[in-house]
């Protein structure tokens, strides 16, 4: 006798079953047990939901290739920070004209084409749900061009509020800032603002790091958004070897909602091809990692080497805080990075990246982008994707 | 404490007309029937659960009675040992009788069971401990009965396979 029907388990009692998985992993299993919990599942991913799994879920890597054989062609590939070295084929297809992939956000690939359009598209988004979806086509930016087109920042997941998300681009050697609200035919320009070098989004606010290592907050309800001063500059005292190098400022939001500043210092060195020709080799030597404390009613950054359960993902994407103690393989007070650099700056396609341990300052992982990217060819930079539950069995 | 407030009975009746005395210290830890006790107990009335059978009745009395510290490890030897049946009928009555941490533990333990489904390339087993049936259409199941078998752990890279719809 069987008289336990756990497919038909009353609503309320799968959604304590629910509420008690906490990587998205194990919401996707839970998903793919049968029929009635998939639909559910499906149904009760809401943002909240989605917000809290993805505090626990790392980024994939993405990687578009194109093979020597088929040179028209692109393929996805991504990887899973379990084995670096081992990728997995998601698709292939065919680009439309000269589009560059310009990073991720929200689990949103963006790319821009010759005609300055940014297309954000969802891979994880089944393309045999019509297409309409799974890509979202901006008005063109005025003015500017695909290089031009330094970041894309998503406010929200425009799958889970389609009518209610901002997209803000930095663009420009001079770091400016334009932002398009979903619906808009215009963008919008910030006012009062140059030498951004990362943006982030949090609680009804963009944060936007500038090259004097100070963050400003912009609000994009007002009728003229512009930058408003949140934090005092940084000024780090660096070695004379660091002040040679190259610097990247990122920021980041913990967890715990901290405000985090990265410095990644870079070297690049020439060195010779296969067919001994000189090339520039960009590779990061080290990171720095501030976190903006408030004492006595004034803000202070202040050096930390221990992120506690922190993993933190920088490169073309937004900067992202995982906490890691949840998830097999991910390693905490760590900062997983990406970096590419242009034939038009280094000769060739030149790219790093790896894991970096912010308390022994030892990298991980070093060699992973040479077995990923030799062959096949890549001309866009390895990017973190941060997945999304989009099941539709 | 007087000897006439000693711990008074309260009767259930299970699904299968089994007549269950309960003592009172046990009785109000259901939240369900905590107002009615002292009716019941006046009027010598027999309370009916036309959801929780004997043998699940005296699991819920069983945790009850133990202390919080002991929970724990009764959870573990019961559930290990529960087939899914015993599991399902445990949660039913911890909800109806409203017994709010055992309905947690419950749910805890369903909860990585089901994480277990994806871990294991045999999910089947699983799936038969919790005695739940895949109702996925047979190329469905069977896509990712092989996702599983050659992804085994990088569960993550499922998550992206499901859901980029390779599963239509």
């Amino acid at each position: 006798m069987d008289q336990s029907d756990w497919a038909s388990l009353p609503e309320d009692l799968l959604d304590l079953i629910l509420s008690r998985l906490v990587t998205l992993s194990d919401y996707v299993r839970f998903s793919t047990v049968c029929m009635p919990w998939h639909t559910f599942a499906l149904e009760k991913y809401d943002g909240e939901r989605h917000r809290k799994l993805s505090t626990h879920q790392p980024p994939l890597l993405f990687l578009p290739h194109t093979r020597g054989s088929k040179e028209k062609e692109t393929t996805i590939f991504i990887t899973s920070i379990h084995n670096l070295s081992k990728t997995y084929e998601l698709e292939s297809f065919t680009p439309i004209g000269n589009q560059r992939w310009r990073g991720s956000s929200h689990g949103w690939l963006i790319s821009v084409d010759v005609n300055f359009v940014i297309t954000l598209s969802n891979p994880f988004c089944s393309k045999l749900k019509g297409g309409d979806d799974r890509i979202i086509r901006l008005p063109p930016v005025p003015h500017t061009n695909c290089y031009h087109i330094v970041k894309v920042i998503l406010s929200a997941n425009p799958t889970m509020t389609p009518d209610d998300y901002t997209v803000m681009i930095m663009f420009n050697m001079y770091g400016k800032l334009s932002c398009i609200r979903a619906g808009d035919k215009k963008w919008t320009y910030i006012n009062k603002c140059h030498d951004v070098d990362d943006v982030i989004y949090s609680k009804g606010l963009f944060y936007a790091l500038d090259g004097t290592c100070s963050v400003s907050t912009c609000d994009i309800s007002e009728h003229y958004p512009k930058l408003n001063k949140v934090s005092p500059r940084l000024s780090p005292n660096l070695s004379p070897y660091e002040e040679l190098q190259e610097i990247k400022n990122y920021i980041v939001e913990s967890a715990g909602g901290d405000l985090l500043q990265l410095l990644r210092f870079m070297d690049f060195t020439i060195v010779l091809d296969d067919k001994m020709k000189r090339i520039t080799r960009v590779e990061t030597k080290g990171f720095k990692a501030f976190k903006l404390l408030f004492l006595n009613g004034e803000s202070e950054w202040v050096e930390t080497k221990n992120l506690g359960d922190g993993s933190l993902f920088v490169g073309d994407n937004t900067s992202t805080y995982v906490s890691a103690s949840n998830f097999l393989g991910c390693h905490p007070n760590s900062i997983y990075f990406t970096e590419y650099c242009p034939p038009h700056i280094c000769f060739a396609h030149s790219y790093d990246m790896g894991i970096y341990n912010l308390g022994d300052g030892s990298f991980l992982q070093r060699d992973c982008v040479s077995k990923f990217l030799s062959s096949p060819v890549s001309t866009s930079p390895p990017i973190w994707i941060q997945p999304t539950f989009q099941g539709k069995i | 404490m007087s000897s006439s407030k000693k711990s008074r009975i309260v009767k259930f009746k299970t699904s299968d007309d089994k007549t269950f005395e309960v003592e009172e210290a046990v009785a109000v830890q259901f939240e369900t029937i905590k107002s009615m006790i002292d009716y019941v107990c006046a009027n010598d009335c027999t309370i009916p659960l036309p959801n929780v059978n004997a043998k699940t009745l005296a699991m819920v009395v069983e945790w009850c009675k133990k202390h919080a510290d002991e929970r724990d490890q009764l959870m573990e030897v019961d559930v290990d040992e529960a087939p899914g049946a015993v599991l399902y009928d445990l949660l039913v009555a911890a909800t109806y009788l409203r017994v709010e941490d055992l309905i947690h533990r419950v749910s805890q333990r369903v909860s990585k069971m089901v994480i277990e489904i994806g871990k294991l390339p045999e999910e089947e087993d699983v799936r038969k401990t919790i005695n739940i049936k895949s109702d996925f259409p047979p190329q469905v199941e069977e896509e990712l009965r092989k996702l599983r078998r050659t992804l085994g752990p990088l569960s993550d890279v499922l998550v992206l396979f499901v859901s980029s719809g390779l599963l239509e």
